[in-house]
């Protein structure tokens, strides 16, 4: 049994207008000592599918399908019981680490702080091992830094006491929403690099929540493309890197700057992400598709085996698989 | 590792800070005065001596003595503690109440939140003043009953401001990163909630102390605060009515007690604003 199955999950945000279907019915398994790699644009839909993970979503709004850790139904649990879970078995990281600690409180008893929600650890046992997980996410100096304050330290070092407060428990999944897009480009390699080896030390499940094909193509090993709330390609990222099935996934790739790629001006796709409020009945890319024709405006594309555990919601997969050729 | 020491600029700050140095120090005498009247006083605050009534200041009587022959300065040392009992036990009433009220809308929301904060509206809505006259009126007059009553109304101001401020903090990445750690609402509240927006309460607290007095010299003014004979610097400020044509002093040094307690308190508080609101400093 895998240690994450989500099915069929659709979230739905209460709004003036009627609820708003901001994910739908989208499914994926995840194994322990697997990452698996979220990609997609603004509003694509895969923050709220971090924050339904970990049992988070915001006021009114509604998630309906299954997400199953260890066999166990999330969206069923109350909240106390996924009080418990938070912090122990899924912890999280987030964007912005600036913004992410309590400014009035040490490092080390905001790192120590879920040992002393869930293990019962008294102050300053706890407070040992928070010295303890400082060092383990490598920031020298452990001691001296569980004593800082927040605004003593650098972005970067912020990134790592958050890491090092998510593992303090030992959970069985990480979710890492956008965990190094406030950061700089060289921190950004070191942060998923420390992210990729406490996966192999501590065999946890990681999913990373990104906007950038760079960092899932580097870190992750399935990927799940999103968009308009849908998953529109899933794939090893081996695969995915060799070829690209879906037309959005082929754009995004296409828009992405390169080394070395001369003045040549980056290809948008055209177009914005599609209005929420007035989702089309059809295929949710078909305006902005190069590709797309009439039938794809009819009805959802099913999703369709490109390859061995690698598959593309796309009626147009042998069009686009010609375009990609040429 | 680079360390920003973040304490230094605070306290060069504070002593740069004229209005914060003049509301301290202003405020520090009307405390200071008020604890040494607890021990001591010139004279006895009630004593009466009409052979020696509006007598001029002499080095018996510092501020002279009213109509009854009361000693002035003695009264208003008295007066000052009683000003001091009625800011501390109406602001605790309001930061109580409203701090609570105002931190359980803001964690739950909803009509949690409606219900508490339409009840803060509909207390604003009648003039703080004349709440507390209303209240003075059906509980009967006297020192408790005002204290209440300015209690009461203080009420909404702290339960408004916290629930704002406890709003912006909730909304905050950290918030979410203590529920991702597995935090119940209560627990976020006391912890990281309530401590961010201390120095805002602190401040405001500052501020509505100056009130309370301000209020209560009013209500004994009406005489529904306190009492004969206990004094209290609205009420010699009454009594000194009738005499101000003969004595304006004894007008003068009530009202100038009265002024200088509540313009130490709200420089103070504009003063501490200054110094500890961060939204403040960064602007800087």
């Amino acid at each position: 049994m895998a240690l994450l199955e989500v099915a069929d999950l659709s979230m739905a945000l209460a709004t003036a207008r009627g609820p708003l279907e901001v994910v739908r019915r989208i499914g994926f398994t995840l194994d322990r000592g697997r990452i698996l790699g979220i990609v997609g644009e603004s509003g694509s839909g895969k923050t709220m599918t971090a924050l339904a993970l970990i049992g988070l979503l915001p006021d009114g709004a509604r998630a309906t399908g299954s997400i199953r850790l260890d066999g166990r139904e999330l969206l069923a649990l109350p909240e106390a019981a996924l009080c418990r879970l938070r912090g122990d078995r899924i912890a999280m990281i987030f964007q912005e680490p600036m913004t992410a600690l309590n400014p009035l409180q040490p490092i080390g008893r905001q790192v120590a702080e879920p040992l002393r929600l869930h293990r019962d650890m008294d102050g300053s046992a706890a407070q040992a091992e928070a010295v303890r997980l400082l060092d383990r996410v490598r920031l020298p100096e452990a001691a001296r830094i569980s004593a800082a304050f927040p605004h003593q330290l650098s972005g970067g070092q912020r990134q790592r006491a958050m890491i090092a407060m998510a593992l303090a428990c030992q959970p069985d999944l990480l979710v890492a929403d956008e965990p190094t897009t406030a950061l700089d480009v060289t921190l950004q390699a070191q942060i998923l690099d420390l992210l990729v080896e406490l996966v192999e030390e501590s065999g946890m499940a990681l999913i990373i929540v990104s906007h950038d094909l760079g960092v899932i193509a580097e870190t992750a090993d399935d990927v799940l493309v999103m968009y308009g709330g849908t998953v529109v390609e899933h794939a090893p990222v081996a695969a995915l890197l060799r070829h690209r099935a879906h037309p959005y996934t082929q754009g995004l790739f296409a828009a992405r700057p390169r080394l070395g790629g001369g003045a040549a001006p980056l290809q948008a796709i055209p177009g914005t992400v599609p209005d929420l409020a007035a989702l089309p009945s059809g295929c949710r890319f078909a305006d902005r598709c190069p590709l797309a024709i009439a039938a794809c405006n009819a009805a959802p594309p099913p999703m369709h085996e490109v390859a061995f555990g690698h598959g593309a919601a796309c009626i147009r997969l042998d069009a686009a698989r010609a375009g990609a050729g040429a | 590792m680079s360390v920003v020491v973040g304490e230094a600029p605070a306290r060069r700050r504070i002593f740069r800070h004229a209005g914060l140095i003049v509301g301290a120090a202003l405020t520090a005498l009307v405390v200071l005065v008020a604890i040494v009247s607890l021990v001591w006083t010139p004279q006895s605050a009630t004593a009466i001596d009409v052979a020696h009534k509006l007598a001029l200041p002499s080095a018996a009587h510092w501020l002279g003595t009213d109509h009854f022959g009361r000693d002035v300065a003695s009264m208003l040392m008295v007066g000052a503690q009683n000003s001091m009992m009625v800011g501390i036990v109406a602001v605790s009433i309001g930061v109580g109440i409203g701090v609570a009220c105002g931190l359980a809308a803001a964690a739950r929301g909803g009509w949690v939140e409606e219900a508490l904060m339409r009840l803060a509206d509909f207390t604003f809505a009648f003039p703080a003043v004349l709440s507390a006259i209303l209240i003075t009126a059906l509980l009967g007059p006297g020192a408790f009953n005002s204290i209440l009553a300015i209690g009461i109304f203080n009420v909404p101001a702290f339960a408004r401001l916290s629930r704002g401020a406890a709003r912006g903090i909730w909304v905050r990445d950290f918030i979410l990163a203590a529920r991702v750690a597995g935090k119940g609402r209560l627990r976020i509240t006391v912890e990281h909630v309530l401590p961010n927006i201390a120095s805002l309460l602190i401040v405001q607290a500052t501020i509505q102390f100056g009130v309370a007095i301000l209020a209560e010299a009013g209500l004994s003014y009406l005489g529904l605060g306190t009492q004969p004979p206990n004094p209290s610097w609205g009420r010699t400020l009454n009594e000194a009515q009738t005499f101000l044509f003969i004595a304006p002093r004894l007008a003068i040094y009530p009202g100038l007690a009265i002024v200088l307690a509540v313009l130490g308190l709200n420089l103070l508080g504009d003063g501490l604003r200054d110094v500890f609101d961060p939204r403040l400093i960064r602007r800087r």
